[in-house]
């Protein structure tokens, strides 16, 4: 029997796991979902296998001080039965993805790992400011996820570091993540919106808008967002964002959708999405 | 899926074992394999090569010889025999391949046999006692759920997921908690129909 293929370890402590994603060519393996058969069709050529499911402090969802902390190998499923308003943008992108046995095996740390432009949970990091805490022989360091994807499937994270956990801070106000899909499930998003807003007497005090499949990464769309505060978040304060969000993405055509279709999809799901988040953030009361 | 789980005490062999080649890596899954306790815990491993994986399918004890790169999904139907669970689209977009493993329902083209040792895995053929069938395989044949039956292993193991997560509640829930499931027959409405059966019988 041929030996080609991979190593495969299965680490149970972070100390472990950092060691196994020193070896040369290592790949860290949390649900396999995306992995496995793209190993299988030769897209990427492991020569170990790491699995980092059997990791202990990469499960699960806790308070840590003001923040909520996601061990990055929590699956999809255990994050969607939860009921986190703090973290309603990130929940509806995690209980969308693929179907019911897509998201018992996937986590949020593979979602944010592989940094697919159209990843489901990934807008809703960028709006509620995730920070993702990496670990490797050389250290920790944080790394806010505005600032992890550089490109399509590419971000600042090591093939030595592991995601070891995600960190929410908890904030007042909504949140929300919509996608257009042309079918409800098992389906990627054609366009994504993610929108938190901050709301004090029923004025917009704070916001961030992020888009997704409509430029080479999930982004930030600051521009739109500042258009927000100050505002009560009328038709015309959100026509205003609509038209800032439009400016930031660049959509191309692809296998789902055309560069005109994005652009026209864009606009009407940011209202939708601005319109659900504004409606959690007023009918949320303070911590 | 608990930490409790977790076997702490295989962690000072794992490094030892690790490049050792077949042999070695064989050694420790057999003798996981032998004691019961041990099965259940999830020992820290190293594979390269095949080697015996330890699988607990529908309550029997199965060690083939696999390497690494084998699916759950080839390893029950061409290594154990077990051809109930079907291979669609061995991508995870159809559903038929659906198995459970401790009690959720996954794809087992999506994920490495490896990654299941010491798991309880049922497929279709764990379902039935006997002549008695499962209330949701009897369901599906009450509502004629399928017609050329390809995709109904996935749909029943799918459908018991389902019903046990509590997502059967109505009709519009059980199309959207079921939608990982393909059925080119397109045999919807009876397998909604049957599922809505089984959750009222098993509720």
């Amino acid at each position: 029997m041929p030996t080609t293929g991979f190593t495969y370890l299965r680490p149970l402590t972070v100390a472990d796991l950092i060691r196994d994603l020193a070896e040369p060519g290592a790949f860290a393996l949390a649900g396999g979902t995306d992995l496995v058969p793209l190993r299988a069709a030769g897209a990427i050529t492991p020569a170990v296998l790491v699995d980092v499911k059997h990791v202990a402090e990469l499960r699960g969802v806790e308070t840590e001080g003001d923040a909520i902390r996601i061990g990055a190998a929590t699956t999809l499923a255990d994050l969607g039965e939860r009921d986190g308003r703090s973290l309603d943008a990130i929940l509806d992108g995690a209980k969308i993805v693929g179907a019911a046995q897509t998201r018992e095996r996937a986590t949020l740390g593979g979602n944010l790992c592989r940094s697919s432009p159209a990843g489901d949970t990934l807008c809703g990091l960028l709006v509620l400011d995730a920070v993702a805490e990496l670990q490797s022989l050389d250290g920790i360091r944080h790394v806010p996820v505005r600032d992890f994807f550089t490109g399509p499937s590419r971000n600042v994270k090591k093939p030595s570091e592991a995601l070891v956990s995600i960190r929410v801070p908890v904030r007042e106000g909504g949140s929300a993540y919509r996608r257009f899909t042309y079918r409800r499930s098992m389906d990627l998003a054609v366009v994504g919106v993610a929108a938190w807003l901050s709301i004090e007497d029923g004025v917009c005090v704070n916001a961030a808008i992020a888009i997704g499949a409509v430029a080479p990464t999930p982004r930030l769309v600051p521009a739109a967002a500042e258009t927000l505060v100050g505002t009560t978040c009328d038709d015309e304060a959100i026509a205003h964002a609509c038209e800032h969000v439009v400016a930031a993405s660049s959509p191309i055509d692809d296998v789902r959708g055309t560069r005109d279709h994005r652009l026209r999809v864009l606009r009407p799901l940011t209202r939708d999405t601005l319109l659900l988040a504004l409606t959690r953030a007023l009918g949320s009361s303070p911590p | 899926m608990s930490s409790d789980e977790i076997g702490a005490e295989s962690t000072a062999t794992r490094r030892t074992v690790l490049r050792a080649g077949v042999a070695a890596a064989a050694a420790a899954p057999i003798a996981a394999g032998q004691d019961t306790a041990a099965a259940d815990t999830e020992p820290a491993g190293t594979q390269t090569g095949p080697a015996r994986v330890p699988l607990k399918v529908n309550g029997r004890l199965h060690e083939p010889e696999l390497e690494p790169r084998v699916t759950l999904l080839d390893a029950l139907r061409e290594r154990i025999g077990l051809t109930g669970t079907k291979k669609g689209c061995d991508r995870g977009e159809c559903g038929a391949c659906t198995v459970l493993v401790d009690g959720r329902r996954i794809k087992s083209c999506l994920t490495l046999a490896v990654m299941q040792q010491g798991r309880e895995i049922t497929t279709v053929e764990g379902l039935a006692h006997g002549e008695r069938l499962h209330p949701v395989q009897a369901a599906f044949i009450g509502n004629d759920a399928l017609q050329c039956g390809f995709c109904t292993p996935g749909q029943v193991m799918s459908a018991i997921g389902c019903i046990e997560e509590g997502h059967a509640g109505s009709d519009a829930e059980i199309k959207e908690w079921m939608s990982g499931n393909l059925c080119r027959c397109s045999c919807y409405p009876n397998i909604v129909a049957a599922v809505r059966q089984a959750a009222r019988e098993l509720r």
